[in-house]
């Protein structure tokens, strides 16, 4: 029984052993993220900060910042309004086809808003500018308001809110102080999402000729070639998503919604609607008419419009394929990123991990335009040419845009399984990586799942990157969808945005059951 | 099987010491309760046992082997310590064989199974998941995972604190049953002092990131150090006496006495430990008796605690009386008791425990 110490066994104790290997994962991760951020801040100190200032302060950045503002939020208002009720509707009250619902009004989520936008412009001229762009972008992303939600009214503790009753509250009073206060969190989360979304958006307000910072941005790099007034407009544009995400950030405070005793689900009796029912029943109606009948029809009548003229099969397929495959090796590169950060925050429980885990959240900041912008300027400037418009390029700006909604799913999964069976596997003789490989993963493998799916569905459905990275001479689904569309080509862009649809369908579905699982899986674990 | 030998352990989270010079040692093949309260660091310490972290100071031998101290730290899957969590702690995602068979070489997991299986009568759930067990059938899979590496020592994390209290009791006794089979060195934390006294061979008691007494179970009941850990131990009733050359004058009467350690010179002022147990209900006209009051009367089937006045005691916390199950004595019941046996005493302000 005797066994020999291996050397490499022994470790210095200083203060615990320190997890090398993660750590260094970490930080390189960490390190590619900050990319775009410091190849944006060279690209203006290039232009000259006298210029910069010059570029700054005129009144066209006065009318950008009251479009863009104003437009975000409104939107973000009516998303929290209508995203929180459409949840509440389907998790708590007695609505007929509850599951039928839940799934019709998220399926807006897997449309591109440049689809979504094109449905509606491409029937009616009225829907243009500032009421365009409203009904357009709150139609295309309630649903980031609606997801979270629901997943917080499935898991809060229906308990509380008779615990409410029963210490004299009222149903009004209740509902607000407990059913919306659970919500609470849940709700700004999602209206981050929207105004995060809102601030990258280019294609929907191209179409509806709605100018804000991400099309100026995009007109000056991509048709006036002049980078040093997209790099200023770049900067300003960083500063309101950071703005954003510390106004999120100070308005959820410390609240945690936690609920006490096991994770055995009760469930709540639902609320019965009463007379109101044909009435929510006709809101529920018209919200998925016009959010996902009006662009689905709208794609299929200029398909049949156009009939046989314009087959573009080989285009379709060959599109669809380098879609496909893009959104694919983004997955995994941005999954296999965020594993790392995520078990070295949710494992080690050191200020300075969790640290380097929020660090990576400051992406948000960076729309998918601007770090778009920042590689590619850098890689034509400084590198010379190096990766200039290759598909490695196109991918890594993925993984870096799509790198939190990763991160979202690969922390929920680790956060789940508990650490005290890494533990126990070394214990039982198990190396380090033995355990990663024989514990970890396995545990984890859903929410690995999760993170693919997310970053492949939100790739398929990516347009302003992909217009400025895509290789020359390829074409994705969304950028030929786009060129057509440009030359008032409806017919043939049509069945472009059907296929994306299609690609996106799959990816959403899985995710909706991995997200409907994770209380249940919680329940097994402990 | 080896001795373990564990001396000047100290481990720090931030400024909050945890352990502060811990020593503690386990002949080969017993089995050794650690026994303290909630956050006194028994957890901390069989995660320093284990290697899941390193301590500050402190030296960690098995056998002859150091695994801490001396400036290195060996990590936790060259250790061959088996550690069975609370709650179990089996793989979620693997059978039942799978989880026993996880830590052998690849081409033994096939079979490897069977025979501990065995040992922990779970021979014909091996092909299940662990959802699909029961919480007792859980921690003896648990177990038989542990001891399949041939471990030099098990570690047992509160392994019980999950059961219901019959099941308890059994799973228990199965669970020091196959250590004894497999003569494996075993440690096990609890909160639960009756755990520690029928489980093990011997109990150290954790106090303030110390070990305040370890010690056979008996001896340590019979001859707790101080106060602190005699109450920690079981009910206790300290009170005040006198000592008469070889008897101790108490509100209960003249008492034989036995001292904790070398007598000290008579006549001087003793504590007086008596537990519950030891004090008898008695008929009025006995000898040496004293009169008292019931203030409350607590029924639990087997016996029966009555916390008791007596008239004689100035100021002193009531007495605590274990009485059989089958004698009513309702609150309000003037009774008289006496006591069974000698009590032990020890100068009074000596080991007042922190």
């Amino acid at each position: 029984m005797s066994i020999a110490q291996p050397a490499s066994a022994i470790v210095p104790a200083r203060r615990g052993p320190r997890p090398w290997g993660l750590l260094i994962a970490s930080a390189a991760v960490a390190a590619v993220l900050a990319l775009p951020l410091v190849f944006l801040l060279i690209e203006a100190g290039g232009a000259g900060a006298s210029s910069i200032v010059h570029l700054v302060f005129r009144s066209l950045t006065v009318t950008l910042l009251w479009n863009t503002v104003s437009l975000t939020a409104v939107v973000t208002a009516l998303c929290a309004v209508i995203g929180t009720a459409a949840a509440w509707c389907v998790e708590r009250t007695d609505l007929p086809l509850r599951k039928v619902w839940a799934v019709l009004v998220v399926v807006p989520l897997a449309i591109p808003d440049f689809v979504i936008s094109f449905g509606w412009a491409s029937l009616s001229t009225w829907v243009r500018g500032f009421h365009g762009a409203v009904l357009v972008m709150t139609l295309a992303v309630y649903p980031l308001v609606y997801l979270p939600v629901a997943a917080s009214f499935r898991n809060a503790d229906p308990g509380q809110e008779e615990l409410a009753r029963s210490l004299g509250a009222g149903r009004l009073v209740t509902f607000w102080r407990i059913t919306i206060g659970q919500a609470r969190v849940a709700i700004l989360g999602g209206c981050l999402l929207v105004a995060l979304v809102m601030l990258a958006e280019y294609g929907a307000f191209e179409i509806l000729s709605y100018q804000t910072f991400t099309t100026e941005i995009f007109t000056e790099f991509n048709i006036s070639f002049n980078v040093a007034a997209a790099s200023a407009l770049s900067i300003v544009l960083v500063l309101i998503s950071l703005a954003v995400l510390c106004g999120e950030g100070f308005a959820r405070g410390r609240a945690q919604v936690s609920r006490a005793g096991a994770l055995a689900q009760r469930v709540s009796t639902p609320r019965p609607l009463g007379r109101a029912k044909p009435l929510v029943l006709a809101g529920f109606t018209v919200l998925v008419a016009l959010a996902l009948g009006v662009p689905v029809g709208s794609a299929i009548y200029w398909m049949l419009e156009a009939g046989h003229a314009y087959l573009t099969g080989v285009s379709l397929i060959d599109a669809a394929w380098h879609t496909a495959l893009y959104a694919a090796i983004a997955g995994v590169l941005a999954t296999i990123m965020a594993l790392p950060v995520a078990l070295l925050a949710l494992r080690h429980r050191k200020r300075a991990y969790q640290l380097l885990e929020r660090s990576t959240y400051l992406v948000l900041a960076m729309t998918g335009l601007v770090i778009a912008l920042a590689l590619s300027y850098f890689s034509e400037r400084y590198a010379g040419g190096f990766l200039y418009q290759s598909a490695p390029l196109l991918v890594l700006a993925y993984a870096i845009m799509f790198f939190p909604l990763a991160l979202v799913g690969v922390r929920a999964s680790v956060a789940q399984a508990p650490p005290g069976l890494e533990d126990v596997a070394r214990s039982l003789g198990q190396r380090r990586l033995a355990v990663l490989w024989r514990v970890t993963l396995p545990l984890v493998g859903p929410g690995l799942a999760a993170a693919f799916c997310l970053v492949f569905l939100s790739v398929v459905t990516e347009l302003t990157a992909t217009l400025i990275l895509i290789p020359t001479g390829v074409q994705t689904l969304a950028t030929q969808f786009w060129s057509y569309q440009q030359n008032l080509a409806y017919g043939q862009a049509a069945p472009f945005a059907l296929a994306i649809m299609l690609i996106a369908a799959l990816p959403s579905y899985v995710l909706g059951r991995f997200f409907d699982r994770l209380p249940s899986r919680a329940a097994v674990a402990a | 099987m080896s001795d373990l030998s564990v001396s000047g352990l100290h481990k720090s989270f931030g400024s909050h010491a945890v352990l502060k010079g811990l020593d503690l040692r386990a002949r080969a093949g017993s089995f050794t309760a650690i026994l303290g309260p909630s956050g006194s660091g028994k957890t901390t310490l069989l995660r320093l046992l284990a290697g899941f972290e390193a301590p500050d100071r402190g030296i960690v031998k098995i056998g002859a082997r150091i695994v801490d101290g001396e400036g290195s730290h060996l990590n936790p899957e060259h250790r061959r310590i088996g550690y069975v969590p609370q709650e179990g702690g089996l793989f979620p995602h693997i059978t039942v064989q799978a989880n026993v068979t996880f830590g052998l070489p690849r081409e033994d997991r096939r079979n490897g199974a069977a025979a501990l299986l065995d040992l922990v009568g779970m021979a014909d759930l091996a092909k299940r998941y662990p959802h699909q067990l029961s919480g007792g059938q859980q921690q003896r899979v648990a177990l038989a995972r542990a001891l399949a590496v041939k471990p030099e020592l098990v570690l047992l994390d509160e392994p019980f604190a999950s059961l219901d209290a019959h099941l308890r009791v059994s799973v228990r006794d199965q669970v020091r049953q196959i250590l004894r089979e497999s003569h494996t060195t075993a440690l096990l934390v609890t909160h639960d002092q009756d755990e520690a006294l029928s489980l093990a061979d011997q109990v150290a008691v954790l106090r303030d990131g110390r070990i305040a007494q370890c010690a056979p179970p008996h001896d340590l009941y019979a001859f707790p150090v101080d106060d602190e850990v005699a109450r920690f131990v079981g009910e206790a009733n300290l009170v005040v006496g006198t000592m008469e050359g070889e008897l101790v004058q108490t509100s209960l009467g003249r008492l034989a006495a036995q001292w904790r350690h070398a007598p000290a010179p008579t006549p001087c002022q003793v504590s007086v430990l008596i537990r519950p147990e030891q004090i008898e209900l008695r008929s009025p006209d006995a000898e040496g008796d004293s009169a008292g009051r019931v203030i409350s009367s607590g029924y639990h089937g087997h016996d029966t605690v009555l916390h008791v006045q007596l008239a004689s005691m100035n100021g002193e916390a009531p007495l605590v009386v274990r009485a059989p199950g089958n004698v009513h004595v309702p609150a309000g019941s003037a009774i008289m008791l006496g006591v069974r046996g000698p009590v032990l005493v020890w100068p009074v302000g000596e080991g007042q425990g922190g």
